[in-house]
């Protein structure tokens, strides 16, 4: 008797994809809000693109299944994945993103993110999520990257370094980084008003 | 309400796309397993090469640093950065930080490899290079690998090819070759050059010791004066034995700086003692020395600075 779906892990339903294309839906399903969200993040804020770079996601997971690296959790593959096709959709478009990282009941994130190495102390309760990702906006790059990761995707350090192929200590560095940039961003805005 | 119409898009939206997905997968296969084997395989291999060309480089510099003959640097060269910027190979230093690149660019392209700081990766890559070099070296590798790539392309300079060059300077003070026959008459050694010259070498100053070498038809080095260009003279201060295609251990190091420091200090006090005596008899300084401590005047000696 075949197991249900919803109750098999993902390593399970790809070797049933691999042999019936139909149980790819389920791969899809799975994801397709998580990845949305995460590309959005990345930049990709037009509904129809964001749509259209999802397909191309799930078409590149697809082509690569035989290529899914055991050693990694099947979500941090298609993180990465997903990751390197929405870089390349908007290298096409050739125009810098301006990710929209805050959804509605995410304000947890921005405590998330002062409630390190005595950085909260350098905010008060009238810092708002909106405030963090306008902030994220001006951060560099390579920061931005695993702040989403991080505090937005909730994703642990290893999973990160599998995301963006960095090493582990690296991930960790620039986490600490990029919170001092926010942070220096947030007080420089202040400045100015 | 609102919540309601939200979930019937999203579930609408969702099987818009794994329909779509769905209907583009149709008309795809996923790429076979032994691309991704075959991908990873030439990352190992690139990464492997990497590391043999590496320590093929290694080799060679272990035995340019083991035959180089800085123990008689100052004969050549005035400082011993000049002589190490003359002998070293730096296409292998090149070709040895060449691989050590390309070693640490295949690892961290291989599946777990971006896991590792740079530090890690160029570390085991070179880390496999030198040991893997240290053991070529051995086998004769670098030696062969200098003198059979000389043999093949003439722009490649060897470490026999630098040496030679180094040695084979009359104008300088210095022959390379091989003792021919004796000049009876003039009581004279008559050498052949690297460059197929013959030479009258003259061996007043020299130790027996010496002159036992210079006969003895090995191939030597002979460190001088050239006394008279037109008639292929050549003043001999000391003979050192040819010994390129020899290892050279820390012990003949010393054994040959020690001769060498003896021999030009002789020289130098034997010069001394004859401007002594050269102002004893004629009580001034005269422009000839004497034919006897040619040897005090050659380069070597400002060089050596006593």
């Amino acid at each position: 008797m075949q197991k249900d779906p919803q109750l098999m892990s993902d390593e399970e339903i790809v070797s049933m994809a691999l042999r019936d294309k139909a149980f790819f839906a389920h791969i899809v399903f799975r994801y397709e809000d998580k990845l949305s969200r995460y590309i959005m993040r990345l930049g990709i804020r037009n509904a129809e693109d964001r749509q259209d770079t999802l397909q191309d996601i799930f078409i590149k997971i697809y082509k690569n299944l035989n290529g899914f690296d055991t050693s990694l959790s099947f979500s941090s593959w298609v993180y990465r994945i997903a990751h390197n096709e929405a870089i390349s959709a908007y290298r096409k478009k050739n125009v810098r993103p301006e990710g929209h990282l805050i959804d509605e009941g995410d304000e947890r994130v921005a405590r998330e993110m002062t409630q390190e190495e005595g950085v909260e102390k350098q905010f008060d309760e009238q810092i708002n999520a909106e405030e963090i990702a306008n902030a994220l906006e001006k951060v560099d790059e390579k920061y931005k990257n695993v702040l989403i990761l991080r505090f937005f995707e909730h994703k642990e350090y290893e999973e990160i370094s599998d995301i963006l192929k960095i090493p582990i200590g690296s991930v960790g560095t620039l986490i600490h980084r990029g919170k001092k940039q926010v942070k220096e961003r947030i007080d420089t805005k202040q400045l100015h008003v | 309400m609102k919540d309601k119409q939200t979930k019937q898009n999203t579930a609408q939206k969702t099987s818009e796309l794994s329909s779509a997905v769905l209907g583009r997968i149709e008309e795809v296969t996923p790429d076979a397993k032994w691309k991704f084997a075959c991908a990873n395989y030439f990352v190992w291999i690139a990464w492997a090469l990497s590391v043999v060309f590496g320590a093929v480089s290694v080799a060679v510099l272990i035995y340019v640093a083991d035959h180089s003959r800085f123990a008689l640097f100052e004969a050549t060269h005035d400082t011993p950065l000049s002589f190490f910027a003359e002998v070293l190979p730096f296409i292998w230093i090149g070709t040895f930080v060449a691989m050590g690149a390309s070693a640490y660019f295949n690892m961290q392209h291989t599946k777990c490899g971006y896991r590792y700081p740079m530090w890690q990766l160029l570390i085991s890559s070179v880390v496999f290079s030198v040991v893997g070099g240290a053991i070529l070296h051995i086998f004769g590798t670098g030696y062969l690998i200098d003198t059979q790539l000389a043999k093949r392309m003439p722009l490649y300079t060897s470490l026999e090819r630098t040496e030679q060059r180094m040695w084979q300077k009359p104008a300088e003070g210095r022959l390379l070759g091989v003792f021919s026959a004796m000049d009876e008459k003039d009581e004279m050694y008559v050498f052949i050059d690297n460059n197929n010259t013959q030479w009258q070498i003259q061996t007043v100053e020299l130790r027996d010791r010496d002159r036992h070498l210079l006969s003895s038809g090995d191939t030597v080095r002979v460190l001088g004066t050239t006394t008279n260009r037109e008639n292929n003279l050549f003043h001999a201060c000391g003979v050192f034995p040819w010994m390129y295609d020899r290892g050279v251990s820390v012990r003949d190091m010393k054994k040959d700086r020690q001769q060498f420091v003896e021999r030009m200090y002789e020289h130098m006090e034997k010069g001394d003692r004859l401007r002594n005596l050269e102002r004893e008899v004629f009580e001034k300084n005269t422009d000839m020395p004497f034919a006897d401590g040619l040897c005090a005047e050659i380069s070597v000696m400002k060089r050596m600075k006593f």
